[in-house]
């Protein structure tokens, strides 16, 4: 970018005439003046500073897909030439002018006229787009909900799952803020133009900070992935996730641009901007999993770190199986419960902490990696969750029957169990190899692949505990 | 815009009727009419376009000629009809005025 340009974000709408134009004037009186407008940045080259007049208004029939100004168009800023107004930019049936005379005639005078134009502009441009997107952040929400609902311990403790909840909530209440803004100022705006008044005020201001609240949220989102998933050599993937989005748009707007520039009728620039978005869209969706399914050395979806080494199995087909085993230092074993564990069993050992501001948890499992071996397995997850009331939730949804195996995958602790010292609670599955625990600092959760006595649950509740 | 809206016309939409009885360009319009009323009405050139089109759309004036960009029009007798009904409507609401503001019931 030289020095003779600059680019700022656009958050206004179509009725933001009135915002528009001041932040137009302002920028004038900085000697930047408006050269192109566009969805989201518009362009400025550098001015002589000085008082500028600018007036934003809407002309319905324009689109973004037109390679030209229609002949309607071409009138109408005729009509705007005349009362003293050039155009400076346009972007769909926004079009901004710049006056040529010091006392210009307003491009409108009808109020009615003036909603009017308003409204079939938004129906045609901003309605559908921000209702489909709260349709989209609403739906993702709701399945955020349902995940939390299954698996609340898991949830509460990645900040990924965290900031990414936050960012959709914040996209979900931009939305609904937008129309529910957009059609009270409309209401308004008719009721008071019915009785001989002007179009009401629009918050345009308050949705600004709204827009830039949510591009906080985007980068708390993006440090929350960045944080969870910290593993060398996996960020480059990560940010191709978030940056693909980016990418998608900037190649939309290439190809709009191209058609353009080809001179393409309205409706065939629409039709294949539209086809290259949904292709462009599938194959960004398609390619993130294939980055990380695909990429074994990156294990960036189950994000581990790397194993001590790799044990390869003989599968009756004749072919062979990877299985990694770890060394990490676990708070309790096999060993330790009496089971005997040999070399040839390839035993992995295996601890995982994941931290968010609600919670801690660690993964513990220990279980052979030799197929043939008959070592059991050994699991356990000990919570730690500051929060009374967050800390009591997630014991009701963990415990809850709506989360057991009949409803769902999870484990039915429908059976109490002798609660060990120091537990406030403790239920069990019917067979009496899982186990979940609550203490005054968070939740325990136990999987033993053979029914585990109370003496090794009581072990295992003592070392795990302390280990949160 | 909906036909009840020019059940009753605004000030704008009298004079830009009224500046058409003659054959006009549109974009002539917005100064015959400042000059038609000493520059106490003023049509905003985005406000002249949304008026002149709606009363295309209703019938009460039509395109009489197109040169490149300039487009002419001119008044039908629908929108004469239209304007003659709004006159006897504003001259019932001066003799009213006339009868009840500055007569007896004043």
């Amino acid at each position: 970018m030289s020095r003779d340009r600059k680019r700022t974000l656009n958050w206004y709408q179509i009725n933001d005439s009135e915002a528009i134009a001041r932040h137009l004037e302002w920028m004038a009186e900085r000697g930047w003046l408006l050269e192109k407008a566009g969805s989201t940045l518009w362009t400025y080259r550098r001015g002589e500073p000085g008082p500028v007049k600018y007036a934003a208004a809407c002309f319905p029939e324009a689109s973004i897909f037109d390679a030209a100004p229609t002949p309607d168009q071409e009138t109408y800023a005729d009509y705007c030439r005349a009362g003293g107004w050039e155009l400076a930019a346009a972007y769909g049936p926004l079009q901004i002018f710049r006056a040529t005379v010091p006392n210009p005639t307003p491009i409108e005078t009808d109020e009615a006229a003036k909603l009017e134009t308003i409204r079939r502009s938004m129906n045609k441009t901003f309605l559908l787009g921000f209702t489909l997107i709260l349709a989209s952040t609403g739906l993702n929400l709701w399945l955020r909900a349902e995940s939390f609902r299954r698996d609340p311990l898991e949830f509460i403790s990645r900040s990924s799952n965290l900031s990414l909840t936050l960012l959709l909530a914040g996209m979900t209440v931009y939305c609904a803020a937008f129309l529910l803004d957009y059609f009270i100022w409309l209401f308004r705006s008719r009721r008071a133009v019915e009785r001989g008044g002007t179009c009401a005020r629009v918050h345009t201001r308050a949705r600004l900070w709204m827009g830039w609240a949510l591009m906080a949220l985007c980068a708390l989102t993006l440090l929350g992935y960045l944080e969870d998933y910290a593993v060398p050599g996996t960020r480059w993937i990560l940010l191709y996730a978030f940056g693909g989005v980016l990418l998608v748009l900037a190649a939309s707007q290439v190809v709009l641009r191209l058609l353009k520039n080809l001179a393409c009728r309205r409706r065939t620039t629409r039709t294949v901007f539209l086809i290259t978005v949904v292709a462009l869209s599938v194959l960004y969706a398609a390619s993130l999993p294939l980055l990380m399914l695909g990429t074994q050395r990156v294990r960036f979806l189950r994000m581990d770190q790397e194993p001590a080494y790799v044990h390869t199995n003989q599968t009756s087909s004749g072919g062979s199986c990877e299985v990694d085993v770890y060394r990490d230092p676990l708070p309790i074993t096999l060993e330790a419960l009496g089971f005997e564990v040999t070399e040839e069993d390839q035993c992995s050992y295996r601890a995982k902490t994941d931290r968010s501001p609600l919670a801690t948890r660690t993964v513990c499992s220990q279980g052979p990696a030799e197929w043939s071996s008959d070592l059991p397995d050994l699991r356990y997850e000990a919570c730690r969750i500051p929060w009374g009331w967050l800390r009591q939730l997630c014991w009701d949804l963990t415990v809850a029957p709506e989360n057991s195996a009949a409803h769902y995958y999870g484990p039915d602790y429908a059976f109490p169990a002798e609660p060990p010292e120091g537990a406030l609670e403790a239920r069990r599955t019917e067979n009496g190899r899982r186990y979940a625990l609550l203490d005054r600092e968070g939740v325990v959760l136990i999987y033993g692949s053979w029914d585990l006595t109370q003496a090794q649950v009581e072990i295992i509740w003592e070392n795990a505990r302390a280990f949160r | 815009m909906a036909r009840e809206k020019f059940q009753t016309l605004t000030e704008q939409m009298f004079y830009i009727l009224l500046c058409l009885q003659r054959e006009c360009c549109g974009v002539d319009v917005m100064a015959r009419v400042s000059e038609m009323t000493g520059g106490r009405v003023v049509i905003g050139p985005g406000t002249l376009y949304s008026l002149l089109e709606s009363f295309q759309r209703e019938g009460f004036i039509c395109e009489t000629r197109v040169e490149g960009r300039r487009r002419s029009y001119q008044i039908t007798v629908a929108g004469r009809q239209r304007l003659a009904e709004e006159v006897r409507r504003l001259r019932r609401q001066t003799e009213d005025y006339e009868l009840f503001g500055e007569g007896e019931y004043a």
